[in-house]
């Protein structure tokens, strides 16, 4: 059983990522960064004007094949990873809790807009559970554009690596199409997430994902999930502070 | 408007393979690969063989793309000229259009796992040059120029059919390359050796057109014989169509219409992304950095 909460040199720690999640990370992150910047080429084209026409030689790619080193890690090797990753999560990482926590519901709605008056002044800052309401879209962004992706490019990659014609031509084109939005929505998600995870004010979930640490200060989650230590104080897994959540006064909705 | 097209005059053409060795050094194109390659039908029986040739496959240009319609991602389209251009960053290398082309003329590079075939040397056409197989004919059997402008060659043979496109699909395709058949302009007799060759019209129409031969049954970027590497495996699949089959109507409205949407739909998310990307990102930034929530 994993620990809900842990004493770290002394600091209450609160669990984030349970291991098999730090790890399910990992393969997705590899594997979207791959398909991402492989991809990047073949998506951001205006017209005749392909915005990273260099970007195999900027990589140091060879100059006489870099396509096909391209295919073989847009095609074979980053999906692999991330199948890896989703497989990880399925079976081990995710429950109908975690998912439960991720909906979105019309409350994340007002939240929402308390949190836009909050930055403009007008509104005192709401109280934000375990995902911000911008978490819950972006999860379901990705998880949108990952079965997309997913569905559309097996069977683009299939006719493509095994010369095999196992769609029609409507088909393919639909494909295609769906491809191309699955692309979009990731190559919007995937750097506000990047930003948002290399921000100093986030940095300590950062470390807890990647040092594989998995807990959280509990100060950083008061600062910026204080509806979910209150949940924890009323579940008894950490004892009641007089003021669990400092940051009502202050601006901004954090990550 | 410039309307590019192109013609040979089997009649000048001495077999040199100029043009196709020309062609293979403009583009480098792979071993065993050929956007442009002379097929020589020979018929009958030693001593008496007839031989026939035609400078195909080559991309015919198609008005009526075949390839255009099916493919998937919109990398396939009409350049100005009527050109049928092939964008090498959108291809995906799915074959659609391997197996839509009615001439063969499409095949999958196995450096880069996407298709190539003839541009009619735009990159050359665009400086006011001639495409490489035309520069490259010493006897002038290679012909191109613009359709629309009267005072041109291929003009002129066009209005005096005295060229004309290949195989029934033609007339559903509406290709721009042309071809004068060996005998158009002066009947053919040649003793060579043992072989005895003669060659009038009447011969050529009967055999290609009439009868129904069909050339394109052999492909030479299908044929392990010219590929002396191991590329098979990256053969597109012997062609299905063929010039003088029924094929089914190319404009199905259906198919081209979704490889424009497709195509148009690219482009408006790939302005949304660049916006959403500048806006969003922006934002982020702002509101993580500059003016974080909490310190």
């Amino acid at each position: 059983m994993v620990e809900l909460v842990k004493r770290i040199n002394g600091e209450v720690h609160v669990l984030r990522f349970r291991q098999a999640t730090q790890v399910a990370h990992l393969f997705l992150f590899l594997g979207m960064t791959i398909c991402f910047v492989t991809g990047l080429a073949m998506f951001f084209k205006i017209d005749e004007v392909q915005i990273f026409a260099d970007l195999g030689k900027a990589l140091g790619l060879p100059a006489n094949a870099p396509e096909q080193l391209i295919g073989i890690l847009h095609d074979w090797v980053g999906p692999i990873l991330m199948l890896v990753g989703v497989i990880i999560a399925l079976v081990v990482s995710v429950r109908p809790s975690t998912i439960r926590q991720a909906l979105l519901t019309y409350s994340d709605i007002k939240i929402l807009i308390d949190i836009a008056k909050s930055r403009f002044g007008k509104a005192p800052r709401p109280k934000i559970g375990f995902y911000h309401p911008l978490q819950k879209i972006w999860i379901w962004t990705v998880v949108i554009g990952l079965i997309l992706l997913g569905v559309s490019g097996f069977l683009i990659a299939i006719e493509k690596w095994f010369m095999m014609k196992i769609m029609d031509d409507v088909t393919r084109q639909v494909m295609s199409l769906l491809h191309i939005i699955g692309a979009f929505m990731f190559y919007v998600a995937l750097p506000i997430h990047f930003i948002m995870a290399v921000a100093p004010i986030n940095w300590p979930i950062l470390k807890s994902q990647f040092l594989l640490k998995g807990y959280v200060p509990l100060p950083w989650w008061k600062f910026h999930h204080p509806a979910y230590v209150e949940e924890l104080e009323q579940r008894g897994a950490i004892p009641p502070t007089s003021s669990s959540s400092p940051s009502h006064t202050q601006r901004g909705e954090g990550g | 408007m410039v309307r590019y097209a192109m013609a040979t005059i089997e009649d000048l053409c001495m077999l040199c393979w100029a043009c196709v060795a020309a062609c293979k050094q403009e583009f480098d194109t792979p071993l065993g690969k050929w956007r442009l390659f002379i097929t020589e039908v020979y018929v009958g029986e030693y001593p008496n063989i007839v031989g026939y040739m035609i400078h195909l496959p080559q991309c015919n240009h198609c008005e009526n793309a075949p390839c255009i319609n099916v493919c998937p991602t919109g990398a396939l389209y009409h350049a100005e000229g009527g050109i049928v251009r092939l964008d090498k960053d959108l291809c995906i290398g799915c074959r659609a259009c391997t197996r839509a082309c009615p001439y063969n003329a499409i095949f999958i590079d196995p450096r880069t796992g996407k298709a190539d075939k003839c541009t009619f040397c735009e990159h050359l056409i665009e400086k006011g040059l001639e495409p490489a197989c035309v520069a490259a004919c010493p006897t002038g059997a290679r012909i191109f120029g613009d359709l629309d402008d009267p005072n041109s060659l291929i003009s002129k043979l066009y209005r005096e059919n005295k060229i004309k496109p290949v195989g029934d699909v033609a007339r559903k395709v509406r290709p721009r390359l042309f071809f004068a058949p060996l005998g158009t302009f002066r009947p053919i007799e040649t003793r060579a050796g043992a072989f005895v060759k003669i060659v009038k019209p009447k011969d050529w129409e009967e055999e290609l057109v009439d009868k129904e031969l069909d050339v394109t049954n052999w492909n030479p970027n299908a044929d392990p014989r010219l590929l002396p590497g191991a590329h098979e495996e990256y053969n597109p699949e012997p062609n299905v169509q063929g010039l003088w089959a029924t094929i089914r109507l190319t404009k199905d409205p259906m198919v081209a219409s979704i490889s424009e949407i497709v195509r148009d739909t690219r482009q408006v998310l790939v302005r949304a992304a660049i916006a959403l990307l500048i806006l969003l990102g922006a934002a982020s930034v702002w509101t993580s950095i500059i003016r974080p929530a909490h310190s």
